[in-house]
């Protein structure tokens, strides 16, 4: 059996060829992306448990950026874009060419790169609201 | 609630990822049906990825609700599933095709 293009890598695998090493990456690929996901949600949880100002009922996630846990806030979006890209890369090499989407594939790197601007770009308020949000007897 | 432009650049890029993100979802699962492997990963793909759409729309009806967290939450949370099941899925089939050439 011969691998005759890395695109046919489920088909025709030589151990040791060009197509097993890009299944090994697709295998490493997703793994990155499980553990990230299991790192993301415990992150989320301690972060939202740490503020004692924040609702997690009722406030955005993007809100912790306001107090002063934000910088847990920029690593989990930075794990998050770690993730995604990682599932993006995953895709790319573990699956054949008919059943990946190009189109797909480009939301997927804009919806795991902008997390990670995210992270550097912090939601942030005027000095009246931002007293609001901090201040219960304020409201 | 007054925000900086700052604040609104964060708004929008967070409606385009998140609008990215169920583009992207929408499209890969659709995809699958022509990957004679990936065909049994569709439905659930599709189901979580259209799922995606409606808990999107309605984050506005949770703030009103003054859940509008827990909106947010669910939308995050089925995009998270979403590749938790893809990823885990191709890696257990990948892993199928590593073990059996090396029985070979």
């Amino acid at each position: 059996m011969f691998t005759h293009s890395p695109d046919q890598a489920h088909d025709f695998i030589v151990p040791g060829s060009h197509a097993t090493r890009r299944q090994q990456r697709a295998i490493l690929a997703f793994t990155v992306t499980i553990i990230g996901i299991v790192a993301y949600v415990l992150l989320n949880v301690i972060a939202q448990l740490l503020p004692p100002h924040y609702s997690p009922l009722s406030q955005a996630i993007s809100d912790l950026a306001l107090g002063p846990y934000g910088w847990l806030l920029a690593v989990i979006f930075l794990l998050y874009s770690v993730l995604s890209l990682a599932f993006l890369l995953g895709y790319l090499w573990g699956t054949s060419k008919a059943g990946r989407s190009r189109v797909g594939m480009i939301f997927l790197a804009i919806w795991g790169v902008l997390p990670g601007v995210l992270a550097f770009l912090p939601r942030t308020m005027s000095m009246p609201t931002v007293i609001q949000a901090h201040c219960r007897p304020c409201r | 609630m007054t925000t900086t432009l700052h604040g609104l650049l964060h708004i929008v890029l967070s409606l385009i990822a998140f609008v990215s993100g169920m583009l992207a979802t929408l499209f890969i699962a659709l995809r699958f049906s022509r990957d004679a492997r990936l065909r049994s990963l569709r439905t659930p793909a599709l189901l979580i990825a259209l799922l995606m759409w409606p808990t999107f729309l309605l984050t506005d009806t949770f703030g009103k609700l003054g859940l509008y967290g827990v909106g947010e939450r669910l939308f995050v949370g089925l995009g998270l599933l979403w590749l938790l099941i893809v990823a885990l899925w191709i890696r257990r089939r990948l892993q199928g095709d590593a073990s059996n050439r090396s029985l070979v």
